[in-house]
């Protein structure tokens, strides 16, 4: 067995200098709210983000004096400092939060970061309604951040090689290339968002107006709502959710939007360049097709069957809606969590589960398993049982399509299988820890986990305020292995054994 | 000047492409789901 060789002072220290640049990106965004705080006078808030956001940029000061290297990274730095990335940028986005007094412990204010940054979009706040309006708005605005890619906004910003670029783009579970060049990739995504960004919130200001909201604060919540839809996150800026607007028409808005999130940026790609087929024949387009559409018979069947509602309009309403957001990994929800348990039978939150498990597009803003690899492990277990079937001398192949032909490999498979079991383990892990506290039956404790697991949001009503400070730590590390998708994280426990065990020199 | 004038007609064709794809995506997903729960409600309520 080959030794590792264990990282030098060097290597820590061109892992340092990136970390800074994260923490430049993120006193940036910080800055945002602080603007809005000293609009709004909310002179605590403002306060609040200004220590935050200057503790980011003396940090990062700090590192880009003493930390300045031109070393090149190679693909264990990238995958060491994404995954430390997200635990440092969520501890320091968290101070602005924890000195706002709205939180129980720092550990919950450290969630809510977690859970804004992964797009999961559960909340441990207290008394969100009562919210200051800036403090809301940077909860919406770190959905924004880490669902386009914290890194791949900070590297998009402050780091010109493309290179460097492509090592942390990959790191961040963003691994499909649409253009040549990460920093073209990169600045496509935005341009996908910005483009959203306008179009979405105009529509969400008319749908919000229509609904008889002032200008301002439609325009506050249209912004707000877009942040956190179009990334698949679901945070809302009111407790009720999307229940709180009672509109048809915010709800499609929003529904399109959910939509266009979970879409993958290589689809939007061929939208835009007027390739619309390359959509309909992609393998994970037809997975998620398939997928969605049995697991929302089983959810209408499920709440016709249990006597929820009777009518179509309504069964279309809250249960394809939920789905949507379920399948888009958004979160938002129509009703209150706790009907799930008490009125809508068994099947109905079953479909859900399922729905939430699978996820949607890799690289899009969605979260959960991910349809690529659904789709793929069916093909693999299609592939071997005709294996099985013919005769031994015939030779299989198997292709799908992820806009060219592709021939389904066995790395591939193996691959695919892998992260699949282990967001599977993470759900049963999640599942049977909140079992242990006594306090939750199997459903609750497998519904919540499925959610933060595959960073989707819908609660079910674990998750609150109060909840066990233990459970909030177990589902934070939750959020993080599954926005990261395991491999960064594996690699920095990898990273950390090198650094203990590992030989100094060749 | 001509340049300038593709350019722009390719910035605004491109988004308007991809903001129409999802719009007809969407539809056509929500359609599916309303005529699924109208087959539903029928065979099962």
């Amino acid at each position: 067995m080959r030794m590792v060789l264990r990282p030098g002072p060097d290597d820590l220290k061109l892992i340092g200098y990136y970390l800074g640049k994260v923490l430049l990106g993120l006193g940036v965004i910080m800055l945002l709210p602080a603007v809005v705080a000293l609009i709004a006078r909310e002179w605590n808030a403002a306060t609040a983000f200004i220590i935050g956001a200057s503790l980011c940029l003396i940090m990062a000061g700090v590192s880009d004096a003493k930390l300045a290297t031109n070393r090149s990274l190679t693909w264990a730095h990238g995958m060491v400092i994404v995954a430390v990335a997200w635990l440092v940028g969520t501890i320091f986005a968290a101070v602005p939060l924890m000195l706002s007094g709205r939180f129980e412990t720092p550990l919950a204010a450290i969630f809510e970061v977690m859970s804004a940054l992964t797009t999961t979009g559960m909340s441990v706040i207290h008394d969100l309604d009562h919210q200051p309006l800036s403090e809301n708005f940077f909860r919406h605005l770190l959905q924004f951040a880490g669902g386009q890619g914290i890194i791949i906004v900070v590297l998009s910003l402050f780091i010109s090689g493309g290179a460097q670029a492509g090592t942390l783009y990959a790191a961040e579970a963003r691994d499909e290339r649409i253009l040549p060049n990460f920093i073209r990739t990169a600045r496509f995504i935005f341009a996908v968002a910005g483009t959203f960004l306008v179009v979405g919130t105009l529509a969400l200001f008319g749908a919000l107006t229509l609904t008889g909201f002032t200008p301002t604060r439609a325009f506050y919540h249209a912004i707000n709502l877009f942040f956190s839809t179009f990334d698949t996150g679901g945070f809302s800026p009111m407790q009720a959710s999307m229940a709180y607007y009672h509109s048809l028409g915010v709800e499609l808005v929003v529904m399109v939007l959910m939509i266009a999130g979970t879409l993958s940026f290589g689809l939007h790609f061929a939208l835009w360049r007027g390739e619309p087929r390359n959509l309909l024949r992609h393998l994970e387009t037809r997975t998620l097709a398939v997928t969605s559409t049995l697991f929302f018979g089983a959810l209408a069947a499920g709440l016709i069957l249990a006597g929820t509602y009777d009518s179509a309009a309504i069964v279309f309403r809250k249960g394809f809606f939920t789905l949507i957001s379920a399948v888009s990994s958004t979160g938002h929800q129509v009703n209150p969590g706790v009907t799930y348990l008490t009125d809508w039978g068994v099947l109905a939150p079953a479909a859900i589960v399922g729905a939430m498990a699978i996820g949607g597009m890799a690289s899009s803003t969605a979260g959960g398993i991910k349809a690529i690899r659904v789709g793929i492990a069916f093909k693999a277990l299609t592939h071997d049982i005709r294996r099985i079937l013919l005769p031994e001398s015939a030779i299989t192949v198997t292709t799908y399509s992820t806009g060219r032909r592709q021939v389904l490999r066995d790395a591939t498979a193996r691959s695919a299988m892998t992260v699949l079991l282990l967001f599977i383990v993470t759900f049963l892990l999640g599942t049977v820890v909140a079992l242990l506290y006594g306090s939750y039956d199997l459903t609750e404790a497998l519904f919540e986990a499925v959610s933060v697991g595959s960073n989707i949001g819908i609660s079910i009503g674990i998750v609150d305020p109060l909840m066990p400070q233990g459970l909030m730590l177990i589902y934070t590390v939750m959020m993080w292995l599954g926005r990261l998708e395991y491999v960064a994280v594996f690699a920095l426990w990898g990273y950390l054994i090198a650094i203990a065990r590992g030989r100094t020199h060749a | 000047m001509s340049a300038q004038r593709d350019a722009l007609r390719t910035f605004v064709t491109e988004r308007a492409r991809g903001i129409i794809g999802i719009t007809l995506l969407s539809g056509a997903v929500a359609a599916t789901g309303f005529v699924l729960s109208v087959l539903l409600v029928w065979l099962l309520a």
